[in-house]
């Protein structure tokens, strides 16, 4: 079957992506205005965190093949930053975006350059001491409260929404749809062609004129800005910021989503975050928050054995497709 | 024994070991412009190593590399590759997840000399691929996966990759290895077309029948050393290399 | 009062040794990237306070029976590992590997939350609190076992690497498996072996930890961090590089919790960690 075939109506098209971009663009920032269900918000917010966290962690991780196990770390550098920035300074949601986003680019830069030069093995454990030192860090920094924190009074709502998680739910979507638009790009993109060679092949890469060493750390930075990304609004969202948001739910979550969504494809990390993330919703009121945490640890361990290629690998081998990468399913 | 070196290509006084192991020791090798030279020696030698250090994949303990008259001892590799250095892989390594198509591409992409103008969507770098193919006769396989591709298939597959970076040195390493007869004729009027382009080869082997015909002049290693280096003629009646491939 | 605090370290260093010495041989020998080692280091610490508060028992003695069981446990696992993973590529084994061991941390840390919960569970021992005095240096009793305990896995582990048919199999596998495999050994079963090893360590490891401090489920990331961190400064599979590292590893964290204050010395652990990565990953020895 030709490759050109298995791309989707809307990856060959792009005007159609682009039109269902802006359409649903509207529609998220307009449905808050009329309707007003916070609780619809509040569980969409966490959803749309994940979407854009497992997206991020797949470029480095489901494209390039480095697994990073802090993305905690990114999270919380991110909402510390923004957080900070506010509660300090007062400056609102937009500055606290773009701060997170070049913090985190920063670390995933000083992080892709200290050990791209490694095995993959060793990325991932760097990024665990990583998310574990932030952590350490802010426990001890007096100018964000150490192990207390502080709390985020929120800014009144633009008008006309009629609350600030009403507003969060468009800037989560937008985001969202930067960061799945960003992976899309990169997806087609010569960059992102390498990315997959280095996975496959790093030697060989290298051979055939792939400049590994610049293409990773390329992509551990636009990886880290887009965690970056995620955490940005959560101190608007939880109106509280501790070192305890750096929780090792958000690694696992962040490893597992794109694991069984599909690694090294666009639509599996979306596809696993909207699955967990409902998953868990429902496990942590019907059963306990733990108990969530505990599906996703057996889910990593069966998908890792058995699935690999995650759920996008299973649609695609029922259907008959061989498992490239690179596509959108 | 005369060294014909020249000044296209020249490793000097190149040593390397790995741990304890002596896989170069002082091996100087130097090439001209449009040579076809033969590597050989018995296993362990070390010629894949000086291949290595050639496109660098290693860097020398001490020695240099100039590569028209640049030094590109520390080099990456994939720089080296950009200045039309290309290799292809005893066991060949091809990019799993792609197609061979798309094998073949990514180093139109990232190695030729031109490939800034290049964007992954482009025509170009699709069009030189699949006529790369063509030559070799695989066109009609460019979307198979490599798991599937025969023996010779894999090769030429290699040997199409290291071309679509429009090279000006050409190292192969035991491409023919697993090769019938036949196959082994067909790549080597491949590589004869090639060389007829302008393409300095050096050619790592071990089937005789291959060097013989087609090398110019070879170079003889035996544990980290050159023994030997001549024409094809000298090579076959020098006593040394008799001895160190058949043993006293 | 610094004199002090390096010579704590160095006790501190012998704990460390132990916990870290069964990574040495599953992560550095075996090469299986198991980052649950500590967790397994937490289940035993666990079960030893089960036990303990049943039996009274002293915690050590404990963690030595306990070496049995998880000595099977960790051949177990080994085999387990090997037939699901030996089909992939070598390089994918590696971060699949590891992979599958996180998510194996992840599951017995949730396991060991319901089970006994967040609050910290701690044992009293005779010598929990009293001290020896050497050399005119007051030295915690508990500190002290755990770092003559920690030395003599050490010893017993170079030994048994050095002077045993099946530990010079193991190293020997290390080196070069195919080699191995090509004069008739049989890798699967020393590596097995090897990991039923680095599990029975962890046993001790676990009486020893939950002698020196209470535990909690979350505790395992942070070993993780420390044990990483020694492991990858000494040299993957070097016991004399692990007892060093250990050792930097005990006084640095030990001068920093005195210079500084205690919350910031696991941080010191994990720059070391870091450091080691970005300047020299292979670390301080070879073997």
């Amino acid at each position: 079957m030709k490759r050109q075939q298995q791309l989707t109506i809307l990856a060959s098209r792009p005007l159609l992506g682009l039109i269902a971009t802006v359409a649903i663009l509207v529609v998220a920032s307009v449905a808050p205005i009329i309707f007003n269900q916070p609780y619809f918000y509040y569980v969409s917010y966490i959803v749309l965190q994940y979407v854009i966290l497992a997206t991020a962690w797949n470029i480095f991780g489901g494209y390039a093949g480095y697994v990073n196990f802090g993305a905690a770390g990114f999270f919380g550098l991110g909402a510390y930053v923004s957080g900070y920035l506010y509660h300090t300074y007062n400056l609102g949601l937009l500055a606290g975006l773009v701060a997170a986003a070049a913090a985190c680019a920063a670390l995933g830069a000083l992080v892709g350059y200290a050990t791209a030069r490694l095995r993959g093995l060793y990325f991932a454990i760097a990024t665990l001491a990583i998310s574990l030192l932030i952590q350490v860090v802010f426990i001890n920094m007096p100018q964000v409260g150490q192990s207390f924190g502080f709390i985020v009074t929120p800014p009144p709502p633009p008008p006309p929404y009629p609350s600030y998680i009403a507003f969060l739910f468009p800037v989560m979507i937008a985001i969202a749809l930067i960061s799945v638009l960003a992976s899309w790009f990169l997806l087609r993109s010569r960059f992102g062609i390498g990315l997959f060679s280095i996975k496959d092949d790093e030697l060989a890469a290298e051979s055939v004129g792939v400049p590994t060493f610049k293409l990773k750390l390329l992509a551990a930075t636009m990886s880290g800005l887009f965690m970056g990304l995620a955490g940005a609004p959560f101190p608007y969202y939880q109106l509280y910021i501790s070192p305890d948001i750096i929780s090792f739910t958000i690694s696992i979550n962040s490893v597992a989503m794109p694991l069984i969504g599909g690694i090294g494809t666009l639509s599996g990390p979306v596809v696993g975050a909207v699955l967990l993330s409902a998953i868990q919703q429902v496990a942590s009121v019907s059963i306990s928050s733990d108990i969530n945490v505990l599906i996703v640890g057996v889910l990593i361990i069966i998908f890792i054995v058995a699935a690999p290629d995650g759920l996008l690998g299973i649609f695609r081998r029922l259907i008959g497709k061989p498992s490239t990468q690179g596509e959108k399913s | 024994m005369t060294d014909d070196g020249g000044d296209f290509l020249s490793a000097t006084h190149i040593f390397k070991s790995f741990g304890g192991i002596k896989a170069l020791t002082d091996v100087s090798f130097k090439l001209k412009k449009g040579e076809r030279v033969g590597l050989i020696g018995p296993n362990g030698s070390g010629k894949t190593t000086l291949l290595n250090i050639i496109s660098g994949v290693f860097k020398p303990d001490s020695g240099r590399v100039v590569f028209e008259q640049t030094d590109i001892t520390t080099r990456p590799a994939h720089a080296r590759t950009e200045m039309g250095i290309a290799r292809t892989f005893q066991v060949p390594r091809p990019f799993q997840t792609l197609s061979l198509l798309d094998n073949v591409k990514i180093a139109v992409m990232y190695g030729s000399r031109d490939h800034k103008k290049t964007k992954s969507g482009s025509s170009r770098a699709s069009d030189t691929a699949k006529n790369l193919l063509k030559r070799l006769g695989l066109e009609p396989k460019e979307q198979t996966l490599p798991k599937e591709l025969t023996q010779i298939d894999m090769r030429k597959m290699e040997l199409a990759r290291a071309l679509a970076v429009g090279p000006k040195l050409l190292l192969l390493d035991e491409v023919m290895a697993g090769l019938t007869s036949d196959e082994v004729d067909e790549v080597l009027k491949i590589l004869l077309s090639i060389h007829e382009e302008g393409i300095t080869i050096v050619m790592v082997e071990h089937i005789m029948r291959a060097i013989m015909n087609f090398c110019e002049r070879i170079v003889v290693l035996s544990e980290g050393r050159q023994i030997a280096s001549g024409t094809t003629n000298e090579i076959a009646n020098d006593r040394e290399v008799i001895r160190v491939y058949l043993g006293e | 009062m610094l004199v002090d605090s390096i010579i704590l370290g160095v006790l501190l260093g012998g704990f460390y040794a132990a916990l870290s010495v069964g990574l040495t041989v599953s992560f550095g020998l075996v090469k299986i990237v198991n980052v649950a080692h500590p967790t397994f280091i937490l289940v035993a610490s666990y079960i030893i306070f089960s036990l303990n508060s049943m039996t009274a028992a002293d915690p050590i003695v404990i963690g030595l029976l306990l070496t049995i069981p998880f000595f099977a446990l960790g051949v177990a696992l080994f085999l387990a590992y090997d037939r699901l993973f030996s089909g992939r590529s070598k390089g994918d084994q590696e971060l699949i590997g590891l992979v599958f061991f996180f998510g194996v941390l992840v599951v017995l840390e949730i396991v060991l939350l319901r089970i006994f919960g967040v609050t910290e569970r701690g044992i009293t021992t005779s010598y929990s609190t009293s001290s020896t005095i050497l050399f005119g240096v007051l030295l915690p009793d508990k500190f002290l076992f755990a770092l003559i305990a920690g030395v003599i896995m050490i010893v017993a582990l170079h030994l048994f690497f050095t002077r045993t048919f099946t530990g010079r199999a193991v190293r020997a596998v290390a080196e070069d498996e195919i080699a191995v495999m090509l004069m008739g050994g049989r890798p699967t079963r020393v590596k097995a072996l090897a990991t039923g090893l680095s599990m029975a360590t962890a046993a001790v490891a676990g009486g020893l930890l939950i002698m020196v401090q209470p535990i909690y489920p979350s505790l395992d990331i942070q070993l993780v961090g420390l044990t990483f961190a020694v492991v990858i400064l000494g040299g993957r599979r070097s016991l004399l590089g692990t007892l060093i590292a250990s050792m930097f590893l005990g006084i640095a964290t030990s001068v920093t919790a005195t210079l500084l204050n205690v919350g910031l010395s696991l941080g010191v652990a994990y720059v070391i960690l870091l450091a080691t990565l970005a300047l020299r990953p292979e670390g301080l020895f070879k073997r």
